[in-house]
């Protein structure tokens, strides 16, 4: 389960979570470019829909997250994109809570964000987008499922509940998410790279 | 591209996504006949939260009674004190949900004494099967140490006792559709969610050109 819902996390881990993403808004906001904002947006969108794809996996419900595609295609500015849905997801879906919106932001934000970094680092080493890149999409897909999994795992045990039970179970029941994930970041990135490469994250990845 | 993504994205969740849309959150719902609180936790309407553990506490947060929720994912147990029971289910991956039966739900003939509430071997059917079994559903199938069963119709003439248990068997479903309502999601509300979502963005993207503007001129 991704969101976590108010009054399960203790305040350390709240207190945490509020300052983590503060900081990594603030970092974000402040090297955001105007022009980028239409597809900030656009993602901020997505990932606000993604929750209501949900099925039961076991004795427990899951939904697809997409955090990995918003930090491939946004990198930094992930973090006020997933902010802001995340909060409209609380407020008008029920989802997660507003108290716990620091802790559940950066579990969903800071693998976004590594994902992105990582996409990112790849796809500045090569001449142009090969078949290798969109596999690395699609794993980006799957790794921003997987990260946050554990985060919320360790947000729970430092809460107090048993961390190897809490992350097994939680990992086993996003299997089919990362799966799904990984297939729809890949052949999204795919179009886009061959229809408009210059919209990924950083701007001048081509030039570098 | 924005377009054709933004386009194959929304078509993928529209295909995708159940009608009418639901909360995936855990949920809990519980109520009161006579002097038991049975109750389920769900995912949604036909998504029950089976197998998955709960604990009762009192007003001072003392625990009464643990459980776990069957294959129905429902529960049941007897109360025998007259005062808030805050029932809380906790799937452990981050699932958590409680309800609050209040004192005022209870009977009356129960005392604020000590006690702990009794199991129920067999829950009365709840949610969806409601309908279904209502006509055959007459009599608690527990054994509960009241001395009355309430019947599917009470005759005008019967005990208040009889009455009130009546009225909150046949209440109940109406209460169960009226929190699965609260807690189901409409169009209107993601339609709402992306309107808040372009207008931050139109907001931020005026001010960023603003602000581009002032430092042109300013420098």
């Amino acid at each position: 389960m991704a969101h976590i819902p108010d009054g399960v996390v203790s305040l350390p881990v709240l207190l945490a979570g509020a300052g983590i993403t503060i900081a990594g808004c603030g970092y974000a906001l402040r090297q955001l470019d105007p022009e980028r904002i239409p597809q900030v947006a656009i993602l901020a969108a997505v990932f606000f829909v993604a929750a209501l794809v949900h099925f039961p996996v076991g004795p427990s419900s899951v939904h697809l997250i997409l955090n990995g595609i918003t930090g491939v295609m946004l990198g930094w500015a992930a973090f006020p994109a997933i902010l802001v849905a995340l909060l409209l997801q609380a407020v008008l879906f029920g989802f997660g809570g507003v108290v716990v919106l620091g802790v559940n932001t950066m579990n969903m934000a800071v693998p976004a964000v590594l994902c992105g970094l990582l996409f990112a680092a790849v796809l500045r080493r090569t001449a142009s987008p090969a078949r290798g890149v969109v596999m690395l999409a699609g794993f980006c897909g799957a790794l921003g499922v997987f990260l946050t999994a554990l985060a919320v795992a360790a947000s729970l045990a430092v809460s107090g509940q048993e961390f190897v039970p809490a992350a097994r179970l939680i990992l086993l029941t996003h299997i089919p998410v990362m799966l799904i994930e990984a297939v729809f970041t890949a052949a999204a990135v795919g179009l886009v790279l061959r229809v408009k490469p210059d919209i990924f994250w950083p701007k001048d990845w081509r030039t570098v | 591209m924005s377009r054709k993504h933004t386009v194959l994205a929304a078509t993928f969740f529209m295909a995708v996504t159940l009608s009418p849309l639901s909360a995936h959150t855990l949920r809990l719902f519980a109520s009161v006949e006579g002097a038991q609180i049975i109750g389920y936790g769900y995912f949604n309407g036909s998504n029950r939260a089976m197998q998955v553990p709960f604990t009762v506490t009192g007003p001072d947060g003392e625990p009464l009674y643990s459980g776990v929720t069957d294959d129905q994912g429902q529960f049941a147990f007897t109360a025998t004190r007259r005062i808030d029971h805050r029932i809380r289910i906790n799937s452990g991956d981050g699932h958590a949900a409680d309800f609050t039966v209040s004192a005022a739900e209870l009977p009356d003939r129960l005392e604020s004494g000590s006690g702990t509430p009794q199991h129920l071997e067999t829950p009365p059917t709840l949610g969806k099967d409601r309908d279904r079994s209502r006509d055959q559903e007459n009599e608690s199938p527990c054994a509960v140490s009241s001395p009355v069963r309430a019947g599917a119709v009470a005759p005008l003439s019967a005990p208040p006792l009889l009455v009130d248990e009546a009225i909150a068997r046949q209440i109940r479903p109406l209460r169960e559709q009226l929190d699965s309502y609260h807690n189901t999601i409409w169009w209107h509300d993601v339609m709402g969610g992306i309107g808040y979502i372009i207008g931050i963005a139109g907001l931020a993207y005026g001010l960023g050109q603003h602000k581009a503007g002032k430092d042109r001129v300013s420098s």
